[in-house]
């Protein structure tokens, strides 16, 4: 499928929804956080299964975090980006649509301390046992020691 | 009563290249539950990346991996260049399908060794390691370099592949073609290898999409995801080669798979001396990169790569996310350790070929003497052989 299509899909279902194509095979949408479960199941019933990892980029000057949901579909790779507010910074869990996304949410909740709402294993991934509690080290207010 | 134990595997192990534990919950000699810990040994790489220019970073990112290096550094000049709206040249973007060929060939006959050697077999392993300097000279012939052969760079590739080579480089293809049809060969009919791989560590189709499964660990599983195919990159657009799956979805499928990759990577990589185009092997890339953003995927030896790139415009990137491929397959290597014996524990993870790992020597403790004994995963793999 033309990634011009997969935008066009979107926006059918979504109107006004700002769906960008930077180049072939490639898809931005641009989501309320609020939509992202919605968004993700509506996807998964259009056959996307996978989730090829969730990026997560602190903007400390704006003071958001944006996430950024990497789903592979056929020849296109989607990812559905979110904003969240970098004070209280939680989102909810996507392994209900989404099993794989798991290892990804584990991990951006080790590294920029957001918080994932009833994800099924909140045990740390990457970061140490030992590490102390409350630093996160991929936020940009993060001093290397 | 049911009585199950749990047993934590690792984290050191010498058998394994990098610390992880695997704690398995086993009753009697079955496994029953898994939980794999990777919290051993974070680098902080991504971190590293934020306070590095981008060619700084090149060099920092072969250094992620050692044995799919190559892919690393193509998945992130490629994100670069699409940032910077530069187009590399055809013949830059044939040698690096080149090399990436190569790594793959060398990572999977590395990985029919450590295969061999997980059940305990390692005359297979003295016999594709043997195999496996052919493709180590192969590289250092073109780069110089055995290992880290720092051939990319942001525009292009470093090094031209010389014509006076080429020769030796076809040699080298038809002695490692028909090694890899030995080992088909024996993968296929040696009852050694078919008793302790056929049925192990079965992962259904299902679960390995659900799970988002990637590389020769998904193919295995009858999953036709190969991103050459999916989201051609470089010259493979141009490229002809099938993409090799098994149904049987256990460890004998993915060594099936692995096996039959090879012979496509060298189907691929005589496809290239023969068209290889003439011309130019970079352009030059400004030090600075505009803002921007990039996602880049490729197909490590492993599976799927991807890395975002965002640029704030400054000399340093603002965020380089990198996702390898075992990563996205350790959650399927749980879901394969159910249902195994211990024995079989080495050669169902050694099948997903982890890159990041692993783990150590074995302690087990029976509870009812509470007597502890360490052992190597290898000495494990051996128990069931000599029974």
């Amino acid at each position: 499928m033309k990634s011009g299509e997969v935008a066009r899909l979107i926006q059918e279902r979504y109107p006004g929804t700002d769906v960008r194509v930077p180049r072939e095979r490639r898809v931005m949408v641009y989501i309320p956080s609020g939509l992202l479960i919605e968004m993700l199941a509506f996807l998964k019933d259009q056959g996307v299964t996978h989730i090829s990892t969730i990026t997560a980029v602190d903007r400390i000057k704006e003071n958001i975090f944006e996430l950024l949901y990497h789903l592979s579909w056929e020849n296109n790779e989607i990812s559905v980006r979110i904003e969240i507010p970098r004070e209280t910074p939680v989102v909810p869990t996507v392994t209900a649509v989404l099993p794989g996304a798991l290892t990804y949410e584990r991990e951006i909740q080790d590294m920029f301390g957001i918080r994932v709402d009833h994800i099924p294993n909140p045990e740390k991934l990457l970061l140490p046992d030992n590490w102390p509690l409350g630093e996160y080290p991929l936020r940009k207010d993060y001093v290397v020691k | 009563m049911k009585e199950t134990y749990r047993i934590p595997v690792g984290p050191q192990h010498p058998g394994f290249k990098e610390p992880m534990r695997i704690d398995i919950t086993v009753d009697g000699e079955l496994v029953v539950d898994t939980d794999i810990i990777v919290s051993f040994n974070h680098r902080g790489v991504e971190k590293a990346t934020e306070a590095r220019t981008y060619l700084q970073n090149l060099y920092l990112i072969e250094r992620v991996c050692g044995i799919c290096s190559h892919t690393h550094t193509t998945c992130y000049s490629q994100a670069v260049e699409e940032i910077l709206g530069l187009e590399i040249p055809g013949r830059a973007k044939y040698i690096r399908c080149f090399i990436a060929e190569l790594e793959r060939i060398q990572s999977h006959l590395l990985w029919v060794g450590v295969a061999g050697h997980e059940i305990g077999w390692d005359t297979l392993l003295m016999y594709s390691w043997r195999d496996r300097e052919t493709i180590n000279d192969m590289l250092e012939l073109i780069s110089g370099n055995r290992v880290h052969y720092a051939m990319n760079t942001i525009g292009g590739v470093r090094r031209d592949i010389a014509p006076e080579n080429v020769k030796d480089l076809r040699e080298g293809l038809t002695y490692l073609e028909g090694r890899t049809e030995y080992y088909i060969h024996v993968i296929t009919k040696e009852e050694t290898f078919l008793n302790r791989t056929r049925g192990i560590g079965h992962l259904p189709t299902k679960t390995a999409k659900e799970l988002c499964a990637v590389g020769p660990t998904v193919r295995a599983s009858d999953v036709k995801m190969d991103i050459r195919r999916d989201d051609p990159y470089a010259a493979y657009p141009d490229l002809d080669f099938d993409v090799v799956t098994s149904d049987a979805g256990d460890v004998w499928g993915r060594s099936i798979v692995k096996t039959g990759e090879i012979l496509q990577s060298i189907r691929i990589c005589r496809q290239i001396l023969d068209e290889i185009p003439v011309g130019e092997i970079r352009v030059r890339a400004p030090p600075k990169v505009p803002a921007g953003e990039a996602v880049s995927r490729c197909e490590a030896p492993r599976g799927e790569l991807i890395y975002y790139v965002r640029s704030d415009g400054g000399s340093t990137p603002e965020r380089i996310k990198i996702r390898s491929p075992t990563l996205a397959n350790w959650m399927v290597a749980t879901e394969m350790l159910k249902g195994v014996y211990i024995a079989d524990v080495p050669i169902v993870v050694d099948a997903i070929d982890p890159c990041l790992s692993c783990s150590a020597r074995v302690t087990i403790t029976d509870h009812s003497t509470m007597k502890t004994v360490i052992t190597s995963l290898g000495a494990l793999g051996n128990q069931k052989q000599r029974r």
